[in-house]
């Protein structure tokens, strides 16, 4: 494609040649150091074997004992949802009794010596939001630190012409590097990072998404942090938030959930000793320790909470920066399920990549790591696909009572699930309002108790996911070997999809920051 | 306690505080207060329940309940019964199997006054940590606890297994965090007395009203404090308002609901036959001829029982008000306005005739003027006033601490002599006065004295020995066990008893033949709270048609129920009349 005489961006030249193994070192990277943490094989023979051993089980039982296994079951699924509600108190409580999040002043931050300060790379995948591009470079212009020794890396994709053209035209400062990542699959976020990270200069690596605000200051924050926390501090995660918090009913919850999670959860979460599931953006690494746990895994759709995940199981330290990095909420329903429903799907993944080795995930982790994270991880897509049905049959229990419900809840299985459909649910739903007062959202007080209507959109979400997972394993493998055209196919649309949703909000609303 | 522990840490945060100890020696203060309370009321309790048989009816029946929903023939949850608040049963059920080791614990109900013991200490600590955070200086402050851990009410309601324990924990429980928020307006204080609240709701229905009441002081207080502009701070008033009254909506709403779903009303107390509303209804007169009345005179009534539990209550709290107003501190409003709340509201329906009017329904009064004394001995909040006191010579210190000892003393400790004379009077302290004073007299060699309720239940337990020596099969024996719940705990077997709460029970009082029930249990005098002799009411008297008389248990001391029991005839097998007398 020639446009007005400017530079030919093809991705079939023989020039690219050396960037085609340098993205197949990247996709692979994770292989070479921990093939048994990747995702790229979803399912390892170890997890397909017990997945079809209880299977076959549950089938058996299922034809054989129907009452019986259904009690099982329920028993179950009812402990595991005591077990995360008493877990999320615990966590509340533990985020109440001390603030683990590294606090550094404004002017502790601009104090330290430019000569000091450590090279800073900052990765910024961008894909196909030409639009994007002014606002990200007002963004990163607005970053307090020293330009010579800042290395920021816009990872574009070389076919994705528009955006290229629209980064050329707004002639990024000469410390933005424009990386043309190769086009290849599987063509996801965590693979052009890789990518970007295989040149990386900087001592400390960061991400930030197109259309994230960081607040300027965060990166000295964090390179004071990390001083300050030594060397064994391998990540520092700085909260995110959102510009457009008040467009809509869905943003609003999302809100509320966003400021829940980074404010209150995250630091019980640290102190808890269990793994801190990264979040998207905004997390900052030391270089050598990101590169030793071999980077992002380019066949997880949640790569940043699997990374947060490995680092813990290396025992490196994962802390928390008190610095907010503004994004753009997803404002429309079905965008929103679709996010949603790649959350829970990556978050299974991840689940069952770490799972494949169970006893060496308790020994990596310990008991507190290892709970902590099969609760977060693994139960937070499970009991949200539970909720479909234990909410059903609790509707239907109330409105026709019928005896068949009676035979499947023996007394004590009944009174803990009744405890923790109303107890634990009026507790989350209290949670919810002491959040949005500690937050400041205190004017979304009445949306936190309209919270449950929200879970039902996670619950349509959770399910989604699931079914994706569950129809289309072998969707993962196939793309591997490159040899499924439509599965290749499907996984672009798939990304197109997620990167759309960034873009499904007209620009007028970014605007509406100011006001908020 | 936990308490002790939160309570050192906030005192710690206080900079220049003038009573500033180290961590340890605080715990170790709280752990003190609670065991040695706790010792004083479990050697009281062992006393009034083993010495002199002084077993209350409504301690106990608290036991049964939580008995039914392990031990009945149909054991559930829902046993524990929806007419009173279920958290003093609850609590209890986790150590009913200890009845095995020490049978008395269910058979005397001495689980009850373990737990109001209990929470009587507790409600004492917290006293303790209330005062502490006030900066006030360890004498006084002692002084203070101790007369509130002797006080002639909180012996016997810490000793005698009455819910009265629970209130008071629950409320000084909301009273500690929600002073932190006055000086310090952290929302986890709210939530903490939120759920102090929510707790006490299910311990006693009063608790409602200080909730309510709570929930409206922090709205107001907090929208006067906050410095925003005037719509934020509207918010930020209506979310401390819900934090604090949300846990307390939340109890009343599931509680409710658990009785619709259940019993098919959501507030029993007001609807059940066995509910406050019908038993005040049935002793109307009575209780009018006590209290001289409704309105007017219901409140003289209550402003009586006020001053004798804390005669310096009124006086302390308008010197209170005054300084706090001059200070311009909301500080004691988070004492007065639960605490105050609950007293007002028994005033209220006392005087709108829904009420018994107890003595102890004024409790609150005791741990209130306690807290008053403690604010005005204080040094005042704020840097200067603590400055100049660490700076005043030790002598003088000294005697300071002293003279605010010596006048916490008088002040407080008149009230412990004027509750204790008032459990003579037989009009302003009914309950107090019917189970105290013969236990007095008897302790102290008074002469003799009427047994008045001694051993009033004793013969209940002779009923049960007097069935267990009997070879029956379960569900063979009918009794409404809102009088005749003693039975039942005190008998070794207690799946033999057909009882209220079991889902079969109406259908057995309805046609006790086809339910193959052997023997009916029935006493004389029931009023409302007999579902057996509402249905048949010549019962007990002649048997009712269908019913042989066996044996009439006459009360062994002539101060407790007579009962009688009664074999059921299959009236359609045989005609044999079965009419006896």
């Amino acid at each position: 494609m020639i446009e007005r005489g400017r530079r030919r961006y093809s991705s079939h030249g023989p020039a690219d040649r050396p960037e085609v193994a340098r993205v197949q070192a990247s996709i692979l990277s994770l292989e070479m150091k921990h093939p048994e943490l990747s995702a790229r094989k979803l399912l390892s023979r170890g997890t397909r074997t017990t997945l079809i051993v209880l299977l076959a089980a549950l089938i058996a039982g299922l034809v054989f004992a129907p009452i019986g296994t259904l009690v099982v079951l329920l028993a179950i699924v009812t402990s595991v949802y005591l077990a995360t509600m008493l877990y999320k108190l615990w966590l509340y409580y533990e985020s109440g009794r001390g603030d683990p999040v590294f606090r550094v002043s404004d002017d502790e931050a601009r104090a330290v010596d430019d000569a000091m300060l450590p090279v800073y790379t900052v990765l910024v995948p961008v894909f196909r939001e030409p639009e994007s591009v002014g606002q990200l470079l007002t963004a990163l212009e607005a970053l307090e630190y020293p330009r010579d020794r800042l290395d920021v890396k816009l990872l574009l994709e070389a076919d994705d012409v528009p955006t290229l053209l629209a980064t050329e035209d707004a002639h990024p400062g000469h410390y933005v590097e424009v990386v043309e990542v190769p086009p290849a699959t599987p063509r996801t976020k965590p693979k052009a990072l890789d990518y970007g990270l295989l040149g990386a200069r900087g001592e400390l690596v960061t991400i930030f998404d197109a259309e994230d605000i960081p607040e300027p200051l965060q990166l000295r924050r964090a390179a004071v942090a990390f001083d300050r926390a030594g060397p064994s501090m391998a990540c520092l995660q700085a909260r995110l938030g959102f510009y457009n918090s008040r467009q809509n009913l869905i943003t609003r919850w999302f809100t509320l959930e966003y400021a829940m999670w980074f404010r209150d959860f995250l630091p019980g979460i640290v102190r808890a000793g269990a793994p801190v599931p990264l979040g998207g953006t905004s997390n900052h690494f030391r270089r050598g320790a990101l590169i030793a746990a071999g980077g992002w895994d380019a066949f997880n759709v949640t790569e940043d909470a699997d990374l947060g995940v490995r680092l813990a199981r290396l025992g490196q330290s994962v802390g928390l920066l008190d610095s907010e990095t503004q994004e753009e909420a997803t404002s429309d329903f079905l965008n929103w399920v679709k996010q949603r429903s790649r959350w829970y799907k990556g978050y299974l993944q991840t689940w069952l990549v770490h799972l494949r080795k169970p006893r060496k995930l308790w020994r990596d982790l310990g008991p507190k790591g290892f709970v902590g994270f099969n609760l977060l991880v693994g139960g937070t897509p499970l009991l949200a696909v539970c909720n479909v049905f234990t909410w059903t049959l609790t509707l239907v229990w109330l409105v026709l009572r019928p005896g068949w419900v009676d035979q499947l809840f023996p007394a004590w299985i009944y009174y803990v699930g009744l405890f923790c459909f109303v107890v634990g649910n009026s507790i989350v739903i209290y949670l919810g309002l002491l959040s949005a007062r500690l937050d400041g959202n205190h004017d979304l007080l009445l949306y936190a108790l309209f919270m449950p209507i929200y879970w039902l959109m996670m619950a349509l979400a959770a399910f989604k996911g699931a079914l994706q997972l569950a129809l289309a394993p072998s969707f993962w493998e196939k793309t591997v070997h490159g040899m499924a055209p439509e599965s290749i196919i499907d996984l672009t649309r798939t990304e197109i999809d997620l990167r759309e949703e960034a873009d499904s909000v007209p620009g007028p609303d970014r605007l509406g920051r100011a006001s908020t | 306690m936990m308490t002790a522990e939160t309570v050192s840490v906030v005192e710690v945060e206080h900079e220049e505080n003038p009573v500033a100890q180290p961590r340890r020696r605080r715990i170790t203060e709280a752990r003190a207060v609670f065991t040695l309370s706790l010792a004083v009321y479990l050697v009281l309790a062992w006393l009034f329940v083993f010495r002199y048989d002084s077993v209350l009816g409504d301690a106990l029946s608290r036991v049964a309940n939580a008995y039914y929903m392990v031990y009945s023939r149909d054991p559930k949850l829902a046993a524990v019964g929806f007419v009173w608040t279920p958290l003093p049963s609850l609590v209890m059920a986790p150590f009913l199997p200890l009845k095995a080791l020490w049978p008395a614990l269910v058979s005397r109900g001495f689980l009850a006054n373990i737990e109001s013991a209990l929470f009587m200490a507790g409600a004492a600590t917290l006293l303790r940590g209330i005062l502490a955070d006030l900066g006030l200086s360890r004498a006084p402050r002692l002084t203070l606890v101790m007369v509130f851990v002797l006080n002639p009410m909180s012996l016997y309601y810490g000793a005698n297994g009455m819910s009265e324990a629970l209130l008071l924990f629950f409320l000084l429980a909301a009273v500690l965090p929600l002073a932190r928020w006055m000086r310090q307006p952290s929302p986890r204080h709210l939530v903490a007395a939120g759920v102090a609240l929510g707790l006490g709701y299910l311990a006693r229905y009063e608790a409602v009203v200080a909730g309510l009441a709570v929930a409206v002081l922090v709205g107001v207080v907090s929208f006067f404090r906050a410095r925003y502009d005037s719509r934020d701070r509207r918010y930020v008033a209506t979310a401390d308002a819900a934090l604090v009254g949300v846990p307390v909506a939340l109890s009343f709403g599931l509680w409710a609901l658990a009785s619709w779903l259940i019993v098919g009303h959501p507030f029993d107390t007001f609807n059940s036959r066995y509910g406050n509303t019908a038993q005040v209804s049935a002793s109307r007169q009575g209780i009018q001829n006590v209290v001289g009345g409704t309105g007017g005179a219901a409140l003289e009534y209550v402003a009586h029982q006020v001053f004798v539990l804390a005669p310096a209550l009124i006086l302390v709290l308008v010197v209170a008000l005054v300084v706090a107003l001059r200070r311009r501190d909301p500080w004691i409003a988070a004492a007065i306005v639960p605490l105050g709340g609950v007293m007002a509201f028994q005033a209220a329906t006392l005087a709108a005739a829904g009420s018994f009017g107890w003595l102890r329904f004024q409790i609150t009064a005791i741990p209130l003027t306690a807290v008053l004394v403690g604010y005005l001995l204080a040094p005042a909040w704020g840097r200067s006033s603590r400055r100049a006191m660490l700076a005043a010579p030790p002598v003088r210190r000294r005697l300071l601490a002293a003279g605010s000892a010596l006048t916490a003393l008088v002040v407080t400790g008149a009230g412990s002599a004027t509750a204790f004379a008032a459990f003579g009077d037989s009009t302003l302290a009914r309950e107090e006065y019917t189970h105290i004073t013969p236990v007095v007299h008897q302790a102290w060699g008074w002469g003799p004295s009427r047994r008045l309720t001694l051993g009033d239940l004793d013969g209940e337990r002779r009923i049960a020995e007097y069935l267990d020596r009997r070879a029956l099969g379960d569900g063979t024996v009918l009794v409404d066990v809102a009088l005749g719940f003693p039975i039942v705990l005190a008998s070794a077997h207690p799946k033999r008893f057909v009882i209220t709460p079991d889902r079969d029970f109406p259908d057995a009082v309805t046609d006790p033949v086809g339910a193959h029930i052997g023997y009916i249990l029935i006493s004389r005098d029931t009023g409302t709270m007999d579902a057996i002799s509402a249905k048949y009411p010549s019962l007990y008297d002649t048997g009712a048609g269908f019913a042989r008389l066996v044996r009439q248990f006459p009360s062994p001391h002539g101060n407790g129920r007579t009962w009688r029991l009664y074999r059921v005839m299959d009236v359609r097998s045989n005609h044999l009349g079965g009419v006896t007398q």
